[in-house]
């Protein structure tokens, strides 16, 4: 009987040792699962990303650096189209006021212009339009000319106004004086001038062919 | 004895069922735990990868905007650099190499022979179409090659050899000024001894001989003169 008694102890026990070893197993499968099922490729999912986002900022960088030596190249275009625009203010158009001012110039040194063409509308001053001069980056002239009696002193003195007027940059072409029989002292000079235009400075860059 | 021995084991048994009990229960109590643990873990993990997603993401999206702006805008900035520089160099070359005429009028006017008569018949300076043989001709006729010519009168005082000479000084004298020399060249007189022009003018001593004047200015490297 005691034996029977002592034999319904150790089941007892045993079925215990049994159920707790295997809450034990069950209990530690739950957090294992969850680490190799969910929390590994979770890691592997953030050290992706991690790595796609550093490749993209390293990306971004070089683009920003890129951008920022654009804006430089911008500063600087901007700086360059700033000195031509003060070297060019002693350029200018061809027009009527140039013109007006070169026949004042003329009646200061008394350079007779011909009575008959001294009107700018007619032919005195030849503003050719139809072949405008061009230098490699687009500078254009304009070329004008100038036909007039004068002493050679006084024609000397004209010249060398024309040459260096503040607002207007002219630079000569074909010159011809000759003497003019049974005029004295007074010769005919013909001139052609090219007057430097200034630069439509908006335009330069854009549309360069390649 | 034998009822008290049966109330002793039931309560013997009554203790192990609560030990086993509350072992299991502990036990997955402390699993329970553990999983909660490396559940939030997991959710942190989440959260992260949430965020580099985002981060990744709008740094490409970034990149993406940038580069389609920069790829249009910047070849175009070099471009405008490109040009604006060439502009400003064309502007100060042109500015620095162009040519003056009224210094060549003055040394023209300036300088004669020491002795006789001396006048200039016609004077003129000719644009060079064509490039000249050793020199780059420049694209533009605003810096192109300049030629002048000349022709004139002197009076032949002492001998032919010597208003030569004098002809030669005066071309000497007048190239001294760099100023002609940029614009036309250097230049060089020379009797043509011509009969129509010679001869005697009436009431005066002496003969009269045509002369020629010409200069070249060959442009290259930068404006050199012949």
């Amino acid at each position: 009987m005691a034996t029977d008694i002592n034999k319904g102890d150790t089941n007892d026990w045993t079925a215990g040792i049994i159920a707790i070893g295997a809450a034990l197993v069950l209990g530690a499968a739950a957090p294992i699962g969850i680490y190799f099922g969910l929390y590994m490729p979770q890691t592997k999912q953030l050290e992706m990303w991690t790595l796609n986002a550093q490749a993209n900022e390293i990306k971004l960088h070089a683009e920003q650096e890129k951008e920022g030596r654009m804006q430089k190249m911008q500063g600087e275009s901007d700086r360059v189209r700033g000195e031509i625009e003060k070297v060019e203010a002693r350029f200018s158009a061809a027009d009527e006021n140039l013109i007006h001012q070169i026949e004042g110039i003329a009646q200061r040194h008394k350079v007779e212009l011909p009575q008959d063409k001294r009107n700018f509308k007619d032919v005195m001053l030849v503003k050719n339009m139809e072949s405008p001069t061009f230098m490699p980056q687009k500078l254009r002239a304009e070329k004008i000319y100038i036909e007039c009696s004068a002493t050679y002193n006084d024609f000397g003195r004209f010249m060398a106004e024309l040459e260096n007027l503040p607002n207007a940059t002219l630079i000569p072409g074909n010159f011809v004086a000759a003497g003019n029989s049974g005029a004295g002292k007074t010769h005919t000079f013909r001139v052609e001038f090219f007057v430097v235009q200034k630069r439509d400075l908006g335009s330069i860059g854009i549309n360069v062919p390649k | 004895m034998f009822e008290l021995n049966l109330i002793k084991d039931k309560a013997k048994a009554r203790q192990r069922r609560r030990i086993i009990v509350l072992s299991v229960i502990s036990i997955v109590f402390l699993a329970a735990l553990c999983s909660v643990f490396v559940g939030l873990m997991t959710a942190q993990e989440k959260t992260r990868t949430d965020l580099q997603q985002a981060t990744a993401q709008k740094y490409d999206k970034e990149f993406s905007t940038l580069k389609g702006r920069l790829d249009n805008e910047y070849p175009k900035a070099q471009d405008r650099k490109k040009a604006m520089k060439l502009a400003w160099d064309e502007d100060v070359k042109l500015l620095n190499e162009r040519v003056f005429l009224s210094p060549v009028l003055t040394q023209i006017a300036q300088y004669k022979p020491a002795r006789g008569q001396f006048w200039y018949s016609e004077i003129s300076v000719t644009l060079m179409s064509t490039p000249t043989t050793g020199g780059a001709q420049p694209a533009s006729p605003l810096l192109a090659n300049r030629e002048l010519s000349g022709t004139g009168v002197v009076q032949i005082v002492d001998s032919d050899i010597v208003t030569q000479q004098a002809l030669e000084a005066v071309g000497r004298q007048i190239s001294e000024n760099p100023d002609v020399t940029r614009a036309v060249g250097v230049p060089t007189y020379e009797l043509t001894f011509d009969e129509q022009a010679g001869g005697r003018l009436a009431g005066s001593a002496g003969r009269y001989a045509r002369f020629v004047v010409r200069a070249r200015r060959d442009f290259g490297g930068g404006g050199t003169e012949r």
